[in-house]
């Protein structure tokens, strides 16, 4: 079998030397790289990277039918397989020997293509550069499986050309390789999704456009490997090496059927692909809930009990009987309980540990996974917003849950924070140990509006974000604290191309000149608010006409307080939802305090200095919460979790109990933390009302009158599954 | 110990005939040569001999082996040259001769470069398939089938559209594979090389054996009379005396005349002319060749 590398290397060199050969496997497929590019792609790199995953796609496609089949018919009828046919070389031998010949070449074409993209394009892609390469080799071993059966339909390279025409032209404007499928009618597209061209289109644009790729990847990269087993298998069952050997008409019928079955294999595997899936929430059925007390994100339902429908991950009805059609479902028994919308925590920083630990049993990410499902989800919270956490990883753990592997919450990400060369957080002590290359991922320093259209034009190249973290914050000169801060214009020109790429905003502050400015600005959502000054009548008026909504994290500032004076907050609600080594660690005093920076002897002086500085700055926020409720600005819940005291998970029930502290209502708590988040982030979510997401707590006791209730939770209904506590906290 | 054996070999392309029945035996170490006008079934015969064609009828021996059937076993005993030869663009020669060699691990590793000298390819090397000319090629062809080391040749039309010299090369290194004691055999419609080169000749026509044995014995039975013809001013003289004369044919003072004797007939024929005093002038002599064989076996001239 070793016979087949010569062949390779002599079909390999002889299409290298030959002038047409090279015209059709490189220059011909960079005419439309650099066509396309130029008419389609134009500046945007995410429409570049949808041309390239299309013009990958075409060009093996049209490489294999044409070029390949072509090549197998010129051989056969020069003759040259019969001449092997008087050796030992096997069909098998030969069939290979081509094979790999033909993926080589390919190679070439595929690096020098990408090469354009990415140098000429800036598409952005190359770091994907293997598993493009992998799969541009699996699509041309599934198209040469269809070439070589062609070839040994056909006699002349006319028949060919027709042959290779008929097939790829359906394939080209009928599966969204030029004209995107969604301008067609329905019928048609059904049409388009049966052949494999579709599957390859899709498995490139998952990578190009960093797309996570789940099950339907998954499945599609097994159709597109069937094709090509299946071609191969019949390639070698109809190998013909005799030019004039003609073919039977029975046999010809048997071969045309061959072909249109091969055509139609990644049909049938998306279609068993799609039943799995069904067949995977058919066995979570729909069920109802029959609950003692609703509050539906927004009041408490007048009836009792109510009954709540679910089916696949939703929410189908809310009513106080049960409608037909639903008499046969199950129910299950929850009259005892209160059942209000899984909560949001819009304000987190999930790769910060609150209580560090450098224990070799267990790492970051260990960690990281254990607080979003013991922590978030464990707490009722189904829903987190992320600042300044590394994209890549959540994205991995975004695709784990939406493949239903782990009950992670739904994760919005908004990838790094944009602040001043040597701004905030930068000054943190976390950030002072950190390697350049782990800071670049968490933290984008701008330094003038110049570099923030570079900067927010890096960033989305990589990913698009959910929402854009801002900082704008100089610090608290009353403390001699005070930080680079960006500069007015810089701020302006962030937020201005944040928006015109189609992108929200989140401006972090701490002062009211600041809340000023980002609001002038445009900003979408303020996170904090000013610890200096009431918020004036004027900004407020203007906070309402702009409809800016604000994240108040109220209980982090309440931690100055705590931070000062060496208080800590132990509460087993935590305890319970912290791995094991770290609830050790907690117990022990774990834990970072800001007073134990400052030498033994200071301490009691500084204590006192703060005291009443963060006492008056405590006072000046829940003044302004006020204030911002009195003027009908939207409150949204957010823990600013990763801060000393502020734990994944359980930060957002403390920030709600803080909201009351401030002065907010219990029910306006609530509110903030379910039906508000979801309206202000834009998902079906907070709610418990038809058409919303199945996301449910269950509590023992009722919150609307008393949030600490909130800790009563038994159970989490989490995409329509129900999960019990003490099952998350494991 | 026969190397091939046939036996009412019967092949046919839809409902014409082209082998019915044709039966062979061919001997280890000979040089066979199976000789016939194009369309005779040549071709067809040595392809399914070497297991290229399917048969409709009969048997087929290689070696003891049915090569339909053990393929396999015969691939590398056997190899076979065909009549056409075309090959992959834009390739050297080294290339193409190290594919080959890559098919037949076990042959000697100098046997490639001694095949290619001994052909004359060796400073043709990096010479592209297409730049070779029409010789070159049909000698790499033929290279091309030696380097396995085969015990059984298979040439179909080894010569055709060479230049005489380059025949009598290729002749020659026939000669020397016999010698090494390999079987050859090979088919041609060239008369000469079938009577020079060949140890035995089967002469084929119509998809049958018509005659088989060695070239001299062919001509002695069937070649028919050597043909004396001669001009002489003497019109008397009679010929149907001389020994061995079958047949004497006269036009004014051209003389033709058959003889199954030539020495006795010619011996006779300048003794009566020295007798008498006359001069015979432009005479020539025909010996019988295939070529009569094939007219009195078939009624037809070879070239029909």
């Amino acid at each position: 079998m070793r016979s087949w590398w010569p062949l390779t290397r002599m079909m390999v060199m002889s299409s290298l030397r030959s002038r047409v050969s090279l015209f059709f496997a490189f220059a011909f497929p960079l005419i439309f790289v650099f066509a396309f590019g130029y008419i389609f792609g134009g500046d945007d790199p995410a429409r570049i990277r949808f041309v390239a995953a299309q013009l990958f796609t075409m060009i093996v496609i049209a490489n294999g039918l044409f070029g390949l089949g072509n090549l197998l018919l010129m051989i056969r009828q020069k003759g040259v397989l019969r001449r092997l046919y008087t050796t030992p070389m096997s069909k098998h031998a030969v069939l290979s020997g081509v094979l790999a010949a033909w993926l080589l070449i390919n190679s070439l074409t595929f690096v020098i293509v990408l090469g354009v993209f990415e140098a000429v394009f800036h598409a952005g892609i190359a770091h994907r550069a293997i598993a493009l390469w992998v799969l541009f080799l699996l699509c041309a071993s599934a198209i040469a499986g269809i070439a070589f059966v062609l070839a040994s339909i056909v006699e002349r390279p006319e028949g060919l050309a027709m042959g290779a025409n008929a097939l790829f032209f359906p394939m080209l404007f009928l599966s969204g390789l030029s004209i995107p499928m969604f301008f067609m009618p329905e019928w048609l597209q059904r049409i388009g999704r049966v052949m494999p061209s579709y599957a390859m289109l899709e498995f490139f644009r998952s990578l190009t456009e960093n797309r996570p790729l789940g099950m339907m990847g998954m499945i599609y990269g097994i159709a597109i490997a069937l094709v090509g087993i299946g071609g191969y298998m019949a390639a070698v069952a109809v190998y013909r090496w005799d030019p004039q050997q003609r073919l039977g008409k029975t046999q010809k019928v048997q071969l045309v059927t061959a072909l249109a079955l091969i055509f139609v294999i990644p049909r049938v595997g998306i279609s068993l692909g799609q039943s799995v899936q069904q067949l995977r929430s058919w066995l979570t059925p729909r069920y109802i809930i029959a609950a003692g007390h609703v509050f539906d994100g927004d009041r408490v339902l007048p009836d009792s009990p109510i009954y709540i429908g679910i089916q696949d991950e939703r929410i189908v009805f809310v009513s106080a009987s049960v409608p037909d059609g639903w008499r046969s479902a199950r129910i299950r028994d929850l009259r005892d309980a209160w059942v209000m919308p899984a909560m949001a925590d819009l304000h987190a920083h999930l790769e910060s540990p609150v209580i560090p630990v450098f224990d070799p049993t267990f790492s970051e990410e260990d960690r990281l996974r254990h607080d979003l499902i013991a922590g978030y989800v464990g707490s009722g919270i189904t829903t987190v917003r992320s600042f300044g956490d590394d994209f890549k990883r959540l994205l991995e753990l975004r695709e784990i849950a939406e493949a239903g592997l782990r009950p992670y919450p739904r994760l919005l990400i908004s990838g790094p924070i944009l602040t001043a060369p040597g701004g905030h957080p930068l000054e943190l002590p976390v950030f002072q140990w950190m390697s350049e290359e782990f800071r670049k991922r968490r933290v984008v320093e701008v330094a003038d509006p110049d570099a923030a259209r570079t900067a927010l034009q890096a960033l989305l190249r990589e990913f698009r974000p959910d929402w854009i973290k801002i900082v704008y914050d100089a610090g608290d000169p009353t403390m001699f604290h005070t930080l680079p801060r960006l500069s007015r214009p810089t701020l302006q020109t962030l937020i201005q191309e944040a928006h015109r790429a189609g992108l929200r905003v989140a401006v972090h502050i701490s002062k009211l000149e600041e809340l000023r400015d980002a609001v002038l600005f445009g900003a979408d959502m303020i996170e904090h608010i000013p610890l200096d000054a009431p918020i004036d009548d004027v900004t407020l008026a203007e906070m309402q006409r702009r409809g800016t909504i604000v994240c108040p994290t109220v209980f982090v500032i309440e931690g100055f307080r705590r931070q000062w004076g060496g208080m800590r907050i132990v509460d087993d609600f935590i305890r319970q939802r912290l791995l094991p080594p770290l609830r050790a660690r907690l117990d022990r005093g774990g834990g970072f305090r800001r007073i134990e920076m400052i030498p033994e002897q200071y301490r009691p002086w500084i204590r006192d200095r703060m005291s009443a500085h963060v006492e008056q700055q405590l006072q000046t926020a829940y003044d302004n919460v006020k204030r911002l409720v009195n003027a009908g600005i939207p409150l949204v819940a957010g823990s600013d979790a990763g801060n000393p005291d502020v734990y994944h998970g359980p930060g957002l029930i403390h920030e709600v109990e803080a909201l009351v502290r401030a002065g907010v209502t219990p029910l306006q708590a609530l509110r903030a933390a379910t039906a508000e988040a979801g309206h202000v982030v834009n998902m079906p979510i907070g709610r418990v009302r038809p058409g919303y997401v199945a996301d449910l707590v269950i509590l023992a006791q009722d919150p609307t009158t008393d949030v600490r209730r909130l800790r009563t939770l038994r159970e989490v209904v989490y995409r329509g599954r129900f999960y019990a506590v003490e099952q998350l906290l494991r | 110990m026969a190397v091939v054996e046939l036996h009412h070999l019967v092949k046919r392309y839809g409902h014409v005939e082209a082998l019915r029945g044709m039966d062979l035996e061919i001997a280890e170490g000979e040089i066979f040569g199976l000789l016939g006008p194009n369309g005779a079934g040549k071709t067809t015969t040595v392809e399914i001999l070497a297991g290229l064609r399917a048969r409709d009828g009969g048997d087929v021996r290689v070696f003891g082996l049915d090569p339909e059937s053990h393929r396999a076993q015969l691939i590398t005993r056997m190899a076979l040259q065909p009549q056409h030869f075309d090959f992959v663009e834009n390739v050297t020669v080294r290339e193409i001769v190290r594919l080959f060699g890559a098919l037949y691990p076990n042959a000697p590793s100098d046997r490639v470069d001694r095949v290619l000298e001994r052909l004359g390819l060796s400073d043709r090397l990096n010479v592209r398939f297409q730049a070779l000319s029409g010789g070159q090629r049909q000698r790499l062809n033929i290279a091309l089938t030696l380097i396995g080391d085969p015990q059984l040749v298979i040439l179909d039309e080894p010569t055709t559209g060479l230049d005489p010299q380059a025949r009598q090369q290729i002749h020659e290194f026939v000669r020397e594979i016999r010698a090494a004691g390999k079987t050859v055999i090979l088919t041609t419609h060239y008369l000469e090389e079938a009577e020079k080169l060949c140890d035995r000749v089967a002469i084929i026509d119509h998809g049958q054996v018509i005659a088989c044995d060695c070239p001299r014995e062919l001509v002695a039975r069937f070649g028919g009379q050597t043909r004396i013809e001669f001009t002489c001013s003497d019109g008397d003289l009679s010929l149907a005396g001389l020994p061995g004369v079958t047949e004497v044919l006269r036009e004014g003072n051209a003389w033709v005349c058959w003889s199954t004797d030539a020495g006795h007939t010619l011996e006779a024929l300048f003794a009566m002319a020295r007798e008498r005093g006359v001069r015979l002038e432009q005479v020539g002599i025909r010996t019988p060749t295939l070529e009569d064989v094939f007219l009195q076996l078939t009624g037809r001239h070879f070239r029909d």
